[in-house]
């Protein structure tokens, strides 16, 4: 059982008095709402009067589309428009990528297909109906003329020449491309030294939220303005896009995105449907609204996470990793998404993770083909990273007859060596990898510990005695968290005294509601019931980075943080300018103002405006704001160690997962309560993606998933039965109160976990493990079905490389 | 939030070939009387007709459990029916096992064992949950693991739901749900 | 995914039903729990012109036994044979499949009756329509009444073998005899998702512990279930606790599949055909355990 730090169920109706808000266990209080029912998801939202529309949708993976006929649809039942790219009055069509560094080509997304589709689920048309129902009925009536060009799917074919082109303007579909290197990347295996060369492949899977998208549009303000509400983690990336889409000022734009149902980085996207769905709310000049549905779901929201890596890894006779060298290809889809080379680039930039190999050699290449768009899913990158680095060290580790934990010590970065500088890294906004403070050797014997690693041989005879093969694996990585640039916040002691910080970051589940409030509550040193929140909304905070990159407490909250300092030396200010006020009187403490002076005066929060006015003279209490921005030149790193045991039942080919161990480090905490829930979260979802989901894709390109009984998302019953977890908590430098980022964490150290428990527990089989799977049953049962393995370490002589 | 809304009835607009039937059925404690499109779903009446926009529609396979309702006292999808189906019927949703303030019961175990992250799926295991009180299941009786097989989850890795199922389970069964 | 048009009848007898089945088009179909209809009309993967609901058709609610049969009515839901204790007592081996049946929150809905004629690949009532030598009363156009054995109806690669425009109005199963043991046993990805392969089977043992006779009922692995008779007739005089020659009939049940066996999204042929070996062991030794049970006599293994 998770065990529970100082859960505090006592927050209601206590009167307000100064608390200490991090590292406790606060109950959220977005609960009351969503345990009602009453969570204000977008497709919960009234829309009288709103057009319907549905999307009608490429069904060819690549074609030109030569006529586009929409009578029939036109004379369906309460259609009020079937609606081409020709249409929409769009002045900009292209959708933004924020990777695309010097050399990049533009394979940019744009919102609508015109003369040619190069993807299965790629918008085409559109209809606008009274409702669902006729939407869809008209759009199947929508007839399109396609001329099927030669698809091409595979990422390793398209990067060949003499592919089939999916820009042929472009000359090729290698689109982008990144070199990263670090220490000597010349170097080179000595005489005695082991080299390991391994592909590894990475299954392609998609994010499932609950809540699928949506998007609603109206004209207001006497129609001089577009107000768009979107599923969405970056609404003012959105605002903007439209802005830009339409030729008009931003602020004849306002976007607000409800709180979502989960977004795991499908949603960290500008999409061809938020686009054009406003565009039609202009067209019609009516509200309108688009909910998608889960089968559209499948082939239009964005794909994630396939990639083939080469790697060659050289390795001392000690066991020390001394250079890396690494070839990557991304199957990206036909187009960018708006963060769609970040996972490939992440490999190179953190394959190694806390381990020293000094050198590093990595050329990345993304490639289009003809499949959904990529983006980022939950690890950006980093669980198919860690895969590479955990698998090799478990293949040295057996070519040297050198135990698995071993190799790790012997390679891991020590305490003393932070911060470390790991070279540039390719990313648009973050170019240089310093790694801060941490100790990753002490979480890495916390989680051996905690895992009985040490017990492990004696468990593993115990299943095999009852006919079922265990096996353990370890895996351990840093993670990029608490990106910038920057962040924004803005708050406001209202005239009845109460607070309303106005939050960049958008709640998807997270808790940022209880988070953001903790932290400004902390700072101000009032309680959290003194402390609204406002999320999502452009007009209210018009700049501002978004939600992702585990960035949400650590850089959300730090703007949160500051910002209520910036208000504390606004009201100071106010009463330093008071007649007989002595400015050096003055202090901040116990949640309100204290002028000192022969009788102590203390002003609390809730009463300060009321007393400003009184002693002013004003009418009316006013409202105070202030807004600030923070700038984040580094990002900060989490770190973690996963122990997995899998137990695979070898009749079946069942793999269960009877124990799983993680201890981590996130530095200072700020609610523990939602921490564990951010891990537990990332490793069952990491494990459903190496157990069982998989995009599946046709060769030439028709998508064979399309609905939750094709695509497996674990359930109830894969959850670990025995999970235990250990924090330790190394406040960052980095970060001006010491946060880094967890939401992904769990994600990204599940699949080296899993990935190297399996290839434990087949050890005996000469099966290689170079893969993300997924370990489905008839995985299992093709790898049992191989020939046993030559026992003992393969026996090395030196300078044997292993293909 | 929204409430029942004439004005979001948009299904037949004078269109005659869309065919409907007349449907009488209970929906918390109160009986509603009206004409429904045959293809309606019983997700969409519901939400859109009856402004009960607690259960989610996340999957329209039956997949996911997020539109799970208790239809007769057992727990069923609302997106694999048709409204028309339900004739006679008496169903509960969220919105009828809600206190009159507050948290119920139930709802306050699972905001303490952090049971629920984005909130989406939530409203779906709360009438699974009510149903399995009302059958007196036993927490620590297999047919737990089957009740929760039939709901996914994407948030949470379900340690803390089967935490505050049990929880719940433990508890006797005229607690719930609270009035109070 | 909302469906497309249809028309929606309530059937007021199943005679009714059948009257106007016999006079719509072709893509008219009866509407009983819905449970894999309705998502298909939704997916729009199937179409339909007219639904005719049959849940209120007086006499398919009924459950109904006489010596050596038990019936079940078409409008029977799926959880109320689950816990019925008619049925617990007459043929238990029908509510432990039916726990494998999607998810309770389905079954709540579904129908037994239902399942028969969705013949979904991997069902778990055919199968055990099957090793219970089910046999369908199936009410044709014009009052024609008719019992189609299980197996003649399943005899097809995929789908099943009825009388068109015609109606299930129930299904008739063999009790199990005195000291008759069964076994069920599943392979699935994961509790709610689809049965890989699945296998229902009996057996009626001798005093020696022989065995009298045995069925054996697999699906999944092929797309309609089949009864595997070599694999029972090589076990007709065997010794139940013999544990290597269960394993044999269980590899002769899978190899004498009469399709080819399923690959799909979920797992291959070839690993369905493993695991239907798995399966019918286990079935098979879930059985004989309830043979002794029953008679409280001990089959040691010879």
């Amino acid at each position: 059982m998770v065990d529970k730090v100082n859960t505090n169920i006592d927050i209601y109706g206590r009167p307000p008095r100064r608390r200490q808000y991090v590292g406790e266990a606060v109950l959220r209080l977005e609960d009351q709402e969503l345990l009602q029912g009453r969570g204000g998801f977008l497709p919960d939202l009234a829309a009288p009067n709103a057009a319907e529309i549905c999307i009608v949708r490429s069904t060819e993976p690549h074609a030109m589309v030569r006529a586009i006929r929409k009578e029939r649809a036109l004379a369906s039942p309460g259609v009020i428009a079937v609606l081409t790219a020709d249409d929409l009055d769009l002045v900009n069509e292209v959708l933004p990528c924020v990777d695309m560094i010097p050399g990049t080509l533009d394979a940019r997304h744009r919102v609508m297909a015109r003369d040619r589709v190069r993807y299965v689920g790629q918008a085409v048309a559109l209809v606008a109906a009274e409702n669902r129902y006729l939407a869809e009925d008209a759009a199947a009536l929508v007839e399109i003329d396609y001329e099927p060009l030669p698809p091409v799917a595979d990422h390793m074919a398209a990067a060949n020449p003499g592919a089939p082109l999916l820009y042929p303007e472009l000359g090729t579909n290698v689109v982008y491309q990144v070199k990263q290197i670090d220490g000597n990347s010349d170097f080179a295996a000595r005489e005695t030294d082991l080299v390991i060369r391994r592909r590894y492949e990475f299954h392609r899977q998609t994010a499932v939220p609950l809540e699928t998208r949506g998007v609603r549009a109206k004209l207001i303000d006497n129609g001089e303005r577009l107000h768009v509400e979107s599923c969405t983690q970056l609404p003012q990336v959105l605002r903007a896009t439209l802005a830009g889409a339409f030729g008009i000022g931003l602020d004849r734009v306002r976007v607000t995105a409800p709180r979502l149902g989960g977004g795991f980085g499908c949603k960290e996207m500008v999409y061809p449907e938020e686009i054009l769905v406003p565009a039609v709310a202009r067209k019609l000049q009516r509200p309108v609204r688009w909910l998608e549905d889960r089968r559209e779901h499948f082939s239009s929201a964005m794909h994630a996470r396939e990639e083939t890596i080469d790697a060659e890894a050289v390795v001392s006779r000690d066991g020390e990793f001394v250079g890396l060298r690494l070839t990557g290809w991304s199957n990206i889809g036909a187009a960018y998404g708006f963060v769609g080379n970040t996972p490939i680039t992440a490999m190179g930039a953190m394959v190694r993770g806390p381990y020293r190999v000094p050198n590093l050699d990595a050329q990345m290449y993304s490639v289009v083909t003809n499949k959904t768009p990529l983006n980022v899913l939950r690890g950006a990158g980093g669980p198919q990273a860690t895969l590479v680095m955990e698998r090799l060290l478990d293949d040295a580790a057996l070519s040297l007859g050198m135990d698995r934990a071993e190799i790790r010590r012997r390679n891991l970065i020590r305490a003393e060596e932070l911060p470390l500088d790991r070279g540039a890294t390719g990313f648009a906004n973050a170019h240089h990898i310093i790694y801060d403070e941490g100790d990753y050797p002490r979480c890495f014997e916390a989680g051996l510990k905690l895992g009985e690693y040490e017990n492990f041989e004696s468990d593993r005879r115990e299943a095999a005695a009852r006919g079922k093969l265990r096996g353990l694996g370890i895996s351990m990585y840093v993670e990029i968290t608490a990106v910038g640039p920057y962040e924004t916040a803005r708050i406001a002691l209202l005239p009845e005294g109460t607070i309303l910080l106005y939050s960049s970051i958008m709640p998807v589940g997270q808790g940022s509601e209880t988070t953001q409030r903790q932290l400004v509550a902390e700072e101000l040193g009032i309680a959290m019931e003194q402390v609204a929140i406002r999320q999502g909304d452009t007009d209210e905070v018009p700049d501002a980075v978004g939600t992702f990159a585990s960035r949400g407490a650590a850089s959300g909250g730090a703007a949160g943080r500051m910002v209520a300092r910036e208000l504390v030396k606004k009201i100071l200010s106010y009463f330093a300018e008071l007649p007989d006020c002595d400015p050096s009187a003055l202090r901040w403490e116990r949640g309100g103002v204290i002028i000192l002076g022969p009788v102590e005066q203390y002003i609390p929060l809730s009463e300060i405006p009321a007393r400003l006015a009184s002693l002013r003279g004003d009418r009316e209490p006013e409202r105070i704001e202030a807004k600030h921005r923070i700038e984040i030149p580094r990002p900060s790193y989490s770190y973690a160690t996963h122990i997995c045991v899998v137990e695979i039942d070898p009749e079946t080919g069942a793999l269960k997962i009877p124990r799983y161990v993680v201890a981590h480090d996130c530095g200072r905490i700020v609610n523990p309560l939602l921490v564990e829930g951010q891990i537990v979260g990332g490793v069952v979802q990491g494990i459903g993606e190496v157990l069982r989901e998989n995009v599946v894709y046709d060769s030439e390109g028709h998508l064979q998933t399309r609905a939750l009984m094709d695509y497996v998302l674990p359930g109830a019953s894969d959850a670990p039965a025995d999970f235990r977890l250990w924090h330790m908590e190394t406040p960052t430098s980095f970060n001006p109160f010491g946060m880094r980022g967890v939401g992904e964490g769990g994600t990204i150290g599940a699949h080296g976990a899993v990935a190297n428990a399996v290839a434990d527990a087949l050890r005996d089989y000469d099966v290689a493990v170079n893969s993300s799977g997924p370990f489905t049953p008839t995985w299992i049962m093709e790898a049992l079905s191989r020939p046993p393995r030559i026992s003992g370490p393969v026996g090395k002589k030196p300078n044997r490389s292993e293909a | 939030m929204t409430g029942p809304d004439s004005a979001r009835e948009k299904t037949v607009r004078g269109d005659s070939s869309e065919s409907q039937t007349a449907l009488s059925v209970t929906v918390n404690g109160k009986e509603v009387r009206t004409l429904v499109a045959d293809r309606l779903l019983l997700s969409d009446f519901l939400r859109e007709h009856l402004g009960l926009t607690a259960l989610k529609v996340a999957c329209g396979e039956g997949a996911c459990g997020a539109c799970t309702i208790v239809i007769d006292g057992e727990p069923a999808r609302s997106c694999t029916l048709l409204a028309v189906q339900t004739e006679g019927a008496e169903i509960l949703t969220l919105e009828g096992l809600n206190a009159p303030e507050g948290l119920n019961h139930v709802q306050q175990i699972f905001q303490q064992q952090h049971a629920l992250q984005c909130g989406y799926c939530t409203p779906g295991w709360l009438m699974t949950v009510y149903s399995m009180i009302q059958r007196s299941i036993h927490p620590d009786s297999p047919e737990v693991g089957q009740y929760l097989s039939g709901h996914l989850c994407r948030c949470t890795g379900y340690r803390n739901i089967w935490a505050a199922v049990r929880q719940a389970l433990g508890a006797a069964k005229d607690e719930y749900p609270s009035r109070k | 995914m909302k469906p497309a048009r249809f028309g929606y009848v309530r059937a007021e007898t199943a005679d009714h039903a059948v009257e106007v089945l016999g006079g719509a088009d072709a893509a008219a179909r009866i509407l009983a729990g819905g449970q894999s209809l309705i998502p298909a009309l939704s997916a729009r993967t199937i179409n339909a012109s007219l639904l005719l609901d049959i849940m209120r058709c007086p006499g398919l609610d009924e459950v109904s036994q006489t010596p050596g049969e038990i019936t079940i009515g078409a409008a029977c839901r799926q959880s109320r044979i689950e816990k019925s204790s008619v049925v617990l007592q007459a043929i238990p081996l029908l509510p432990e499949a039916l726990g494998w049946v999607a998810m309770p929150q389905v079954r709540s809905r579904g129908t037994v009756v239902g399942c028969l004629a969705q013949a979904n690949a991997g069902g778990e009532v055919p199968v055990v329509s099957l090793a219970l030598d089910a046999e369908l009363n199936v009410l044709s156009r014009g009052g024609v009444r008719q019992r189609i054995p299980a197996r003649e109806v399943y005899a097809v690669e995929a789908g099943t073998r009825l009388p068109s425009r015609s109606l299930i109005e129930s299904a008739s199963f063999r009790t199990l005899a005195a000291g008759e043991g069964w076994g069920f046993c599943e392979v699935q990805l994961r509790p709610g998702h689809f049965a890989l392969v699945c296998c229902a089977a009996t057996l009626e043992l001798e005093e020696s512990g022989r065995i009298r006779s045995a069925r054996i009922a697999l699906g999944g692995l092929t797309a309609s279930p089949y009864r595997a008779d070599r694999a029972e007739k090589s076990l007709a005089g065997e010794n139940a606790g013999d544990v290597s020659r269960v394993r044999d009939a269980a590899q002769i049940a899978s190899a004498e599949r009469p399709w080819p066996a399923r690959t799909d999204l979920h797992a291959t042929g070839a690993f369905r055909a493993k695991a239907a070996v798995t399966a019918v062991v286990r079935a098979l030794t879930e059985a004989r355990e309830r043979c002794s049970r029953q008679t409280g006599a001990t089959h040691d293994r010879a």
